[in-house]
């Protein structure tokens, strides 16, 4: 932001605009089923850390156009690696990765969203399909003019 | 000019019960194109070309800027999630270039944006528009530049922080013995240089160590 401190006090105390946000924002696939399977209306995005819940709506609204009703937050710790996990005496810790930050943004009552499906049609990927392929046509041309695989034994005796 | 740029379509999705299709429309935003879903890399018309250079940026207005900063922030947006999407999947995504060329677009849009209002400020009140510095000196010492704090009233006597030119007791002591660590550092390391240089690739090879001469 270009903007990133803001005075503590200007004349008319006027409201905090921010003109260039940073801030970053992506859709989360959530589960289809189960106990964390969300309502249609609702859309789970991981945020950028720094938003708040009033950063997300204004964001979402302004920017977005999107009807949101309700947003709800959700801090997940990242995961410490310790030296030796099951030490638990002297145990210490390695690394720790960044927290995330997930909103879970309820949106008003016509709205409607799934997450597409990206990887369903093409699970494999197309050079490796392509490679099978080619594999599959070189099997019998492989040695054909010198080892007579494709010969038909039975041929000429009518079996 | 914060609320006039997205409220092209604001009066018309806003309203309550607008049908289902107009919003998986606006969440499609961010998404990256369909034909791109599971691709290895994207088809040459759709690569990636460059980011947009300072000097083309200079040329836009700022309303201009503006809009393309939106544009750069919604693009990232989407890649960032493909990204995720891509991660999940432990797969890799198709030309992820694309967020630094995104990326090193907005920091050279901020860049533009900062160089015009430096120089309104310059022009306006002969100070730059970078956040002000104040050189102090630590407890131990150092002197070193500190940006400055807006503060609702101003400092007690005690705690505000100054340069010093004569250091205290204590902070004199420091900054000598730092001074003398420092210099032994440096001795050492050119010492290290001039024996690696010495050194040839047959002693290397032999595990063996340079001559030593003691009566030189």
């Amino acid at each position: 932001m270009t903007t990133r401190l803001a005075r503590l006090w200007q004349p008319g105390n006027p409201q905090r605009r921010v003109f260039l946000p940073d801030f970053w924002l992506a859709v989360v696939e959530s589960p289809d089923v189960g106990r964390n399977k969300l309502p249609r209306n609702c859309v789970k995005f991981e945020v950028d850390p720094r938003m708040s819940r009033h950063d997300i709506r204004e964001y979402l609204t302004k920017i977005y156009d999107l009807p949101v009703r309700d947003v709800r937050t959700e801090v997940q710790m990242g995961d410490i690696t310790w030296n030796s996990k099951h030490d638990h005496q002297y145990k210490k810790a390695m690394w720790k990765d960044d927290d995330k930050k997930f909103a879970y943004v309820f949106m008003s009552k016509g709205f409607t969203f799934s997450y597409p499906k990206m990887f369903d049609s093409l699970e494999e990927d197309l050079e490796l399909i392509k490679a099978k392929q080619q594999q599959e046509d070189l099997k019998d041309k492989l040695n054909e003019g010198y080892a007579n695989r494709n010969r038909r034994v039975g041929r000429f005796l009518a079996v | 000019m914060w609320r006039s740029f997205p409220s092209l379509v604001s009066s018309v999705v806003r309203s309550q019960n607008a049908p289902a299709i107009r919003f998986s429309s606006t969440m499609k935003q961010f998404f990256d194109d369909e034909a791109n879903f599971g691709k290895a890399e994207l088809r040459p018309k759709n690569r990636p070309g460059r980011s947009w250079t300072e000097e083309e940026l200079r040329l836009k207005s700022n309303s201009d800027l503006h809009k393309l900063w939106y544009v750069c922030l919604k693009e990232r947006n989407m890649l960032i999630t493909m990204k995720k999407a891509h991660i999940s999947r432990a797969r890799n995504m198709p030309n992820p270039e694309r967020i630094d060329r995104v990326q090193e677009s907005m920091d050279r849009i901020e860049a533009v944006v900062h160089e015009r209002n430096d120089a309104v400020f310059k022009l306006e009140t002969g100070e730059s528009a970078a956040p002000r510095k104040r050189t102090i000196t630590s407890f131990a010492g150092f002197t070193y530049k500190k940006q400055a704090i807006e503060h609702y009233s101003p400092p007690e006597a005690s705690k505000k922080e100054y340069e010093t030119p004569y250091l205290d007791d204590d902070a004199y002591m420091m900054q000598k013995l730092w001074q003398e660590k420092e210099f032994m550092k440096n001795r050492d390391r050119l010492d290290d240089e001039k024996r690696r240089e010495t050194r040839t690739e047959d002693m290397d090879r032999f595990k063996r160590g340079a001559p030593r001469v003691f009566n030189r």
